[in-house]
């Protein structure tokens, strides 16, 4: 990102703060936290305590009637349309769907959904607001290999636009899905502003260091947005310091299920409403649905 | 060291919070609220102690408010802040800029400075710092090596061993490194990593903070101070790295964009409830002198 002296290390003169909540993501259920959200009445009303303390966007990947991650299409519009029934956040569908009998990785049995059923996705009717894909190919947590091929992903994108969904937000797992993604936009695939999510934590990613933050953030080009994303006990500190950076950042059970050390999460609100409280100190203000949209481009 | 992030499985320091409550440049003509006087200061000492301070990093002011080298104000500030508090007491050794903003700006001069060893009561720590620089693109603050080895000989004679060292950029750290190697300075070093002031120190940006806690050893305690409004979204990087942290007028006198400072604690109070939000407790000025390892 094209340095301006270094004003955009300036928190209070920063973009507002936009907020994104994964409530549930496709992996863990209630057995790592009972207080994880799994149905559609659930995680709408996760969804909708989420927007009232500060939330903007909501990350989705639904569950089945067993709790299990699924690629049904009428799943997610039940997740969808429980968002959309109780607020105006941001809807977006995470197109990893999930791992398939993510309790059995230890069996080596769970596997990823196919290409074929992720890239059914871009057949949501109405469409959400948002799809993300996967800046490169990598291996979550050392378990089993995640596809995301630039083929897929130029297909993926294609197809999605076509279906009138503005908003991609592009997940980079390693420094090496950063270029993929440029390489997209070289290609006129993505087109500018590109919403950048740098996830950490996750084995198989980048550490959670400040340095690969860091590193992310200057060799994006403007304009674009970003936000950070990490997965476990690294969380709050990672996102106090995007939000510093003047960074967006993202929350929630999927991420994360401990509130602090030795203390599971009571509700995904409270990680957002701890997210505030820092922005707040900071002297960030938070992004509304409305405001998020405009920032994000989503006409 | 390798600079990371907290990590709350393993441990969580404790958060030393450091107070430089006037300075020896601007006044009151920036905010009104900046303490000046010995009562003053040794007030706003105690408020910030009890807001969760553990040092309080100090700079006196003669009658028109103007810093001074006079070692009898400094006396009995720091006596009137023993008075009160236990916070640990710590001089800067430069002084101050004399009409700091006008047409004559005069940074005090070496002989002045070494004085300073020579405060009854002798304060609980004195800052050296570890190069020249040009403060502000006003005055050269004249930092040779062998002026900080005859303070540091000095302050050791009248029993002052705590030092902390203001590291203004990367060039100052092999400084650093050859006062501890000639045996001026002893391990666990005190840094305290300058970013934002003009003509010298480093930006204030994550790099720069990065940079500066990859050249230091292992077991170095850090703080971080930055300038005006890189003040909160800096100290707030080191907080989530482990470090120790400074702020007060001295640095800024705005709580947020556009509001000033009521008082020095207003601010102390701020860091704590960050630090909060951090999992970090903050340190008492007995368990920081502990965790300082100060004589």
């Amino acid at each position: 990102m094209e340095v301006k002296y270094y004003l955009d290390y300036v928190a209070s003169e920063s973009e507002k703060l936009i907020i994104t909540v994964a409530p549930a993501g496709g992996m863990h259920g209630k057995e790592v936290n009972p207080n994880l959200p799994l149905s559609a009445k659930e995680f709408g009303d996760a969804a909708y305590d989420c927007y009232n303390a500060g939330a903007s966007v909501i990350h989705i990947h639904p569950r089945d009637k067993e709790g299990k991650s699924t690629s049904s299409l009428e799943a997610h519009m039940d997740y969808i349309d429980a968002v959309r029934n109780r607020c105006n956040a941001i809807t977006q569908v995470g197109n990893g769907i999930g791992i398939k009998d993510f309790d059995k990785n230890v069996t080596g049995r769970s596997s990823f959904y196919t290409l074929e059923e992720r890239m059914n996705l871009v057949n949501l009717n109405p469409p959400p607001d948002m799809l993300t894909i996967n800046g490169g190919t990598f291996q979550p947590h050392g378990i089993i290999i995640m596809e995301n091929s630039p083929q897929f992903n130029t297909e993926f994108v294609k197809r999605a636009k076509g279906k009138g969904i503005k908003g991609i937000e592009c997940e980079i797992y390693d420094l090496s899905h950063i270029h993929n993604v440029l390489d997209l936009r070289e290609n006129g695939i993505l087109t500018d502003p590109i919403h950048y999510d740098f996830v950490f934590g996750m084995g198989g990613g980048m550490p959670p260091s400040p340095e690969y933050l860091i590193y992310c953030i200057r060799v994006v080009p403007q304009p674009c947005t970003w936000q950070a994303a990490c997965v476990g006990k690294f969380q709050t500190y990672v996102m106090t310091v995007a939000m510093a950076l003047g960074g967006n950042v993202r929350v929630g059970f999927e991420d994360n299920v401990h509130y602090t050390k030795g203390e599971l999460a009571k509700t995904n609100a409270q990680m957002v409403e701890r997210m505030v409280r820092i922005a707040r100190e900071l002297g960030r203000e938070v992004a509304t649905p409305d405001e998020a949209r405009e920032i994000l481009k989503l006409g | 060291m390798d600079p990371r992030l907290i990590d709350y499985s393993k441990e969580i320091k404790k958060l030393i919070i450091t107070v430089a409550c006037t300075g020896g440049m601007q006044g009151k003509e920036v905010n009104p609220n900046l303490p000046i006087s010995p009562d003053e200061q040794a007030q706003t000492a105690y408020d910030c102690y009890n807001a969760g301070a553990s040092i309080m990093h100090l700079h006196v002011r003669d009658k028109e408010g103007q810093a001074t080298a006079d070692i009898n104000i400094y006396g009995e500030v720091v006596s009137k802040i023993k008075a009160k508090c236990k916070i640990i007491t710590q001089v800067g050794n430069g002084i101050g800029i004399k009409n700091f903003m006008k047409d004559d700006p005069y940074q005090f001069g070496l002989k002045e400075r070494i004085d300073l060893v020579n405060i009854v009561p002798k304060p609980d720590m004195f800052t050296i710092n570890a190069g020249t620089i040009d403060t502000w693109n006003i005055v050269y603050f004249e930092n040779p090596i062998q002026f900080n080895k005859d303070f540091l000989q000095k302050a050791k004679e009248k029993g002052v061993v705590d030092i902390e060292c203001e590291v203004y950029n990367l060039a100052q750290v092999p400084n650093v490194f050859h006062l501890r190697d000639t045996g001026y300075l002893s391990e666990p070093l005190h840094i305290n990593f300058v970013h934002g002031l003009e003509g010298g120190a480093m930006p204030p940006t994550p790099e720069s903070l990065i940079s500066f806690i990859r050249s230091m050893p292992e077991g170095t305690s850090w703080q971080t101070m930055a300038i005006g409004r890189y003040q909160i979204p800096m100290i707030t990087l080191a907080m989530a790295m482990g470090g120790n942290v400074r702020i007060g007028f001295e640095d800024n006198v705005y709580y947020s964009k556009g509001v000033l400072s009521k008082s020095n604690a207003q601010m102390v109070e701020k860091v704590v409830r960050i630090a909060k939000e951090l999992g970090r407790e903050v340190a008492t000025a007995e368990e920081a002198r502990q965790i300082l390892k100060l004589h």
